[in-house]
Parts: C-alpha cells; structure tokens; sequence
C-alpha cells in the first residue's frame, strides 16, 4: 500500500514538473509575440510619429529586405549551420543587376531576364556553398565567409568604383509603388515567407530541417540524404540573398556592393531574437517574422525618439540582448555546430 | 641505392634553391618600385580617383618604373594596418604609400610602422590633434581638403536658396562619427547655424557614409517631420540615399539637400536639380600629388626634415558645384581628365594647416 502510495506520489511530481516544463515553453515560444506587442506600445506612446499609416509603411519597407534574409537563414539555422554570405553575395546580386538592367553606365537593357539571371546565379553559388560544406566537411561559417569575401569582390569588380545608376523604370515602380497601402517590396518579402512557410510546414524537407537540427544522427541512421537537404538548405539561402540584393538595388537605385553591407548581423538577429535557436532543431519562419519586425521596430522608434547616434548602438545591443534572454530555452544543447 | 637517390634529392633541392634565390635576386634589382594606395573602399567612387590620380602620376615616369597597388580596408582600421605591414613585409623598403586613414588614431600606428622600415609616404584627411609629419622622417605630407570650409560653403549655400533665404527647418545626417572629415564638417555647419538664427535643426542623426543607412533614416525621418526645408549631408553617398527616400515621397527637388565628394551621380543630381550642391574634393589632385611627394622624398629631390611645416601639411582645395558651376566643372572634370604638373609640387597647396 505505502509502495503504492509513493508510485502515485512520484507519478503526480512527474506530472507537475511536465506541468512546469510546458508552462515555461509556451511562455518561452511567446515571449517574443510579448516583446513585439510592448515594443509597439511603448513606441506608440513615447515616439511622435510612430502609430501613423505613413510610418507603417516605412517600417514594412524596411523590414522587407530583412525579412526575405531572415526567410533563407532560418532554414539554416534550423539545421544548426549558419550562413555568412550574404554580405558579398548580396552586395554581388545588386551589384550586377544594376549593370544588366536599364543604367547610366553601360547600354545593357535586359529588364526582367537580368534580374532573373542574377538570382540563379546567386541560387547557384548557394549550391556550390552548400556542396563544399557538406562535401569538403568544412564549417559551414567558413565556408560562406569565404564565399563573401570572394563575391564582394567580384561586385566591386564588376562595377571597377563608379557604380551604376539604376534607370529601370520598374525598379522606380517596385520601389516607390504600393498596394492597398502597403509597398511592392514588402509584398514580395510577404509571398518569399508564404513559400518559406509553406516549406517548412507542408513538405516533408521542412520536417527534415527540424530533425536534423535536432539530431543529425539518428536521422541520417533512417537513411535520409542529409547532405542532399543541406545542399538544398544553402541554395535556398542563396536564393533570398540573391533577391534581397535585387530589392537593395532597387530600394536605392544604384549598384553598389554596400547593398550587403550589415544585412546579414540584422537577419540573424531576427532570426535569433524571434525564438529559433542558434543550435538548431527549433523555431521558424514565423518567430524570424517577429524577429524581423522587433529589429525593425527598434531602429525606427530610436530615430523616431531622438536618441542620439552615439547611444543608438548601445541601446539596440541592450534590447536585442533582453529579448534573446527572456526568449530562449537555457538548458538546451550548446550553441552551433 | 637509397643514399644515391638521397644524395640526388638533396642536389636538385638544392638547385632549385639556388636558383630560386638567383632569380629572386635577378628580378629583386628588376622589380619595379610599389606604390601602395591604402583607402576604405573599393566601392567607393571618390577613393578610386585616388587611384587614378596615382597611376596618372606614375605613367609620367619613365616605363616600368613604379607600379601601383591598391589596399582597401573596407571600413577596418585593423586591415589597414595588417595590409600596409604585409605590403612592407614582401617589398621591403621598395615601397611608398599613400594612405586615407580610415580612423585618425590608425594614423599613429601607420607612421610607427613606416618609420621603422623607412618607408616614404603621405596621408590625406584623417589625422588626431597633434600627430603631424614634423614628427618623423619617413611621413613626408599630410594634405585635406578644408572640411570645415566644406561643411559651412555647402550649409550657406542651403540656406540662401530657401523660399526665404536664410529661414527654415533643416536635417543634419552625420558621416562617420570619430572621422576627422565628419567632425570638421560638422564645425563648418555649426559656423554657418550661428550666422544663420533663424535655422532651426530639427533632428541629427549619423549613417556612416552608407547609402542604405541614410536611406533608412530618411525615411524614418519623414514619418515624424512634415516640415523639412532642407537636409544637410556630410558626403554623397549619403545624399543619393536621402534623395530616394525623398522621391518615394514625391519630395525630391522640393527639400533641398547636400552632399560632398563631388561623385558622379550627384554631380548629375545637381545638374537635375536633385541635389543643391556638393564639393568635389578632387580625388584625382589628392592621390596623385600624395604619391607625388612621398616619390620625390623617396629618389632624394626633397628632404622632408628641410621642408618647413606649411608645405608638410596643406589643405587642397574643392570644387563647389552648384546649377551655376556644373557646366565649368563638367568641362574640366568630366568630359576632360586633369592633368597636373607634378614636378610642381606646390601646385596643390591652397593654404598651409594651422
């Protein structure tokens, strides 16, 4: 009977700490839905400017380069690996584009195809990143480092200093034009999520990315081709990098290779801040779009406010430091492999 | 048989050596003298007239003579400095070097380095208060372009072509926070507020020199002010990315905005009425005089220690560009590349530095 007793005495502490364990993880996966919606009132309150429909869509232009990286690193870092290309790779896609598309530099005209041929490009370029990590059993940040830095120059090269002035008129349509109120851009970055999530949810390479996030082991004992998925993972990154280079250009109508400059540290800070984990194997592409929206929001309400350039930093540090806190799970595994 | 094969490595190894060192010193007396080129960028516009008005220098020497090498740091004052070492390390003292600092205090650090493999070189823009060329030997000249007079000629010239002249609301977005361009140019706006009361700023932000950041700010910007005169920027760059943020407004021409650097597209944004004016700070004089003086000092025609301390540091000076000045500009920098005398070496030399 006392036997008895202390079974079912055990059994309801295992069930209360299960209890416990679920609670924490529903606050943990929520906190940054929390953080976004604080953040958007706070800014509501304190910055002269922010709740108006022009700053709204100020913030969705904004965010839509962010948001189509944050789409290509998530798959990355959901299986654990991280990808740094995107600097050169970036600056390289709107680099070239501007030179193939209607400019002042050159006579080259070929619209739609230029763009389209510099996204496969850049696709290709991911293929071969993601072959060489999983081939040449090379970390995955050196490689795609590595691959930066060659891209970077090949952009600069490409335009020898004097870049290019975009005069493409559907790139000033793109980038100036909305729809129902909201811009071009941030349209394509919302069908670029739609097929992410899709992606993740609905294909059978989306359940792929979690299992071997989670443990690459046990699925590669199952037979799955995890270097095929790899490969795939890291052309899908280069994908949305090529992309998000296109929409640099045209966001700023000249072809420099600064386009990728600083896209890549946001991105992952989106990705990271809105709840997947550096480790891999939990997350997605909806917490990388809070992600996304808590960076920007963040860097638009501290001009918004005034705060001055000197503190800027600091305080975007501070905040993106206290939400990755309050967001992430401390006893799990270490961080990237 | 072993050792006779050991015996055979050893002697082809020591062959090759042999002649390896024989060719290297063969084409050591051959090899041509390297003029580094250290600068930000690559990307950047305005810094490769460095490099074209240094190539312009040495296709004025004899063929062969010197050949010109590019060093970009790409915004890192460590590369920089790993750069000209590594440079010096393969080159010896073979070598002379014209450098823009990325950040003043990499100056220091550069001249140390110079100074101990005697090396000649001359600097342009970034330099701390008080670490001059009259301190070393090997650091023959130190040139700017008068930021300050830059900062307050292109804020005067904002504010007289308001729809009141001399009132209205302005925008100030900064460059590079610690850069000695910026922080004079900054003075020079400051100057230019004091005699101009009725100037309100309504906002100062920096975008490091970037395109897309100034874009982003801008853009930001315009959700909170709906009265803006004017932006004033501290380069270009910036001021290409304020006038695109403005257009998808429908505000470009409307708030008048300025640059400096003089780079193509906003030489062109002036003449489209774009931008209201920038300054060409004339890369081409810069670079190529640079190299001019650490050559001279290099082949003995000038003795840095002799010369005094107004031709050891100088400002050069810049092109205001205006609707007025374009088509001047356009003829002599644009459709034509200038060609200077450098064995004149006091050409470039508007006003010594106090």
């Amino acid at each position: 009977m006392n036997t008895q007793n202390g079974k079912s005495q055990i059994a309801l502490e295992f069930s209360q700490e299960m209890e416990r364990i679920n609670r924490k993880t529903r606050l943990i996966n929520t906190m940054p839905l929390i953080i976004l919606f604080v953040l958007v009132f706070i800014m509501s309150v304190v910055a002269e400017g922010f709740f108006s429909l022009y700053n709204f869509q100020t913030i969705l232009s904004q965010l839509s380069i962010m948001l189509v990286m944050s789409m290509g690193l998530t798959f990355v870092i959901l299986i654990g690996s991280i990808d740094l290309s995107g600097e050169g790779l970036g600056g390289f896609a709107g680099a070239v584009t501007s030179l193939l598309v209607l400019n002042g530099k050159n006579t080259n005209n070929f619209g739609i195809w230029g763009i389209l041929f510099v996204i496969v490009a850049v696709t290709l370029i991911g293929i071969l990143s993601g072959v060489i990590h999983v081939k040449g059993k090379m970390p995955s940040f050196m490689v795609t480092y590595s691959i930066s830095s060659i891209m970077a120059g090949f952009a600069v090269l490409s335009y020898k200093g004097q870049p290019a002035m975009i005069k493409y008129p559907f790139f000033t349509q793109l980038s100036q034009g909305t729809f129902i109120g909201i811009p071009i851009l941030t349209w394509i970055s919302i069908i670029v999520f739609c097929i992410a999530y899709i992606l993740q949810t609905r294909t059978k390479f989306g359940t792929y990315l979690f299992a071997i996030g989670d443990n690459e082991n046990i699925v590669r004992n199952t037979g799955i081709n995890i270097d095929l998925v790899k490969v795939k993972v890291f052309a899908w990154s280069a994908f949305c990098i090529g992309l998000a280079g296109v929409m640099g250009a045209v966001r700023i109508g000249r072809g420099v290779v600064d386009i990728g400059v600083g896209i890549v540290f946001p991105a992952i800070t989106a990705v990271v801040v809105g709840g997947t984990s550096l480790s891999g194997g939990k997350g997605g592409v909806v917490n990388s779009l809070i992600g996304a929206l808590i960076v920007t929001i963040i860097n638009n309400g501290l001009i918004l406010l005034g705060v001055s350039t000197y503190i800027q930093a600091a305080v975007q540090g501070i905040i993106i430091i206290a939400a990755v806190a309050l967001s992430v799970e401390h006893d799990r595994k270490g961080i990237c492999k | 048989m072993k050792k006779i094969m050991l015996i055979a490595v050893v002697a082809i190894l020591s062959c090759g050596f042999a002649f390896a060192s024989g060719e290297n010193e063969k084409s050591s007396t051959k090899e041509p003298l390297t003029i580094g080129v250290s600068m930000r960028s690559t990307s950047s516009e305005y810094h490769m007239q460095y490099v074209a008005g240094a190539q312009a220098f040495v296709d004025t020497l004899p063929e062969g003579t010197a050949v010109v090498q590019m060093l970009p740091c790409e915004s890192s004052d460590d590369k920089q400095i790993n750069d000209i070492k590594a440079l010096i390390a393969s080159k010896g003292d073979n070598v002379i070097l014209f450098v823009d600092p990325n950040n003043a205090p990499n100056i220091t650090a550069i001249a140390e380095i110079c100074e101990d493999a005697g090396v000649y070189w001359s600097s342009v823009w970034n330099t701390p208060e008080g670490i001059t060329p009259l301190n070393y030997e090997y650091w023959v000249a130190h040139q700017s372009c008068d930021g300050v007079k830059q900062g307050y000629d292109i804020a005067v010239n904002m504010f007289e072509n308001f729809e009141t002249p001399g009132v209205g609301k302005i925008l100030v977005m900064e460059g590079m926070l610690a850069n000695t361009a910026n922080v004079n140019r900054m003075i020079g706006l400051r100057q230019a507020l004091e005699e101009y009361p009725q100037i309100e700023v309504l906002d100062d932000q920096a975008a490091d020199w970037s395109t897309k950041k100034a874009l982003a700010v801008t853009e930001t910007w315009l959700s909170k002010f709906d009265e803006i005169d004017g932006i004033w920027c501290a380069c270009d760059d910036m001021a290409l990315g304020v006038v695109q943020a403005l257009r998808a407004k429908g505000l470009d021409k409307k708030v008048l905005v300025t640059g400096v650097d003089g780079v193509a597209d906003a030489i062109e944004g002036v003449d489209n009425g774009d931008l209201i004016c920038t300054i060409a700070n004339n890369g081409w004089l810069q670079g190529g005089y640079g190299v001019a003086y650490a050559y001279a000092a290099k082949t003995g025609k000038i003795k840095p220690t002799e010369m005094s301390a107004g031709e050891r540091m100088f400002y050069t000076n810049g092109y205001l560009i205006t609707k007025d000045t374009y088509s001047d500009y356009k003829a002599n920098f644009i459709d034509s590349t200038p060609i200077y005398d450098y064995n004149d070496l006091s050409f470039p030399v508007a006003k010594p530095m106090e």
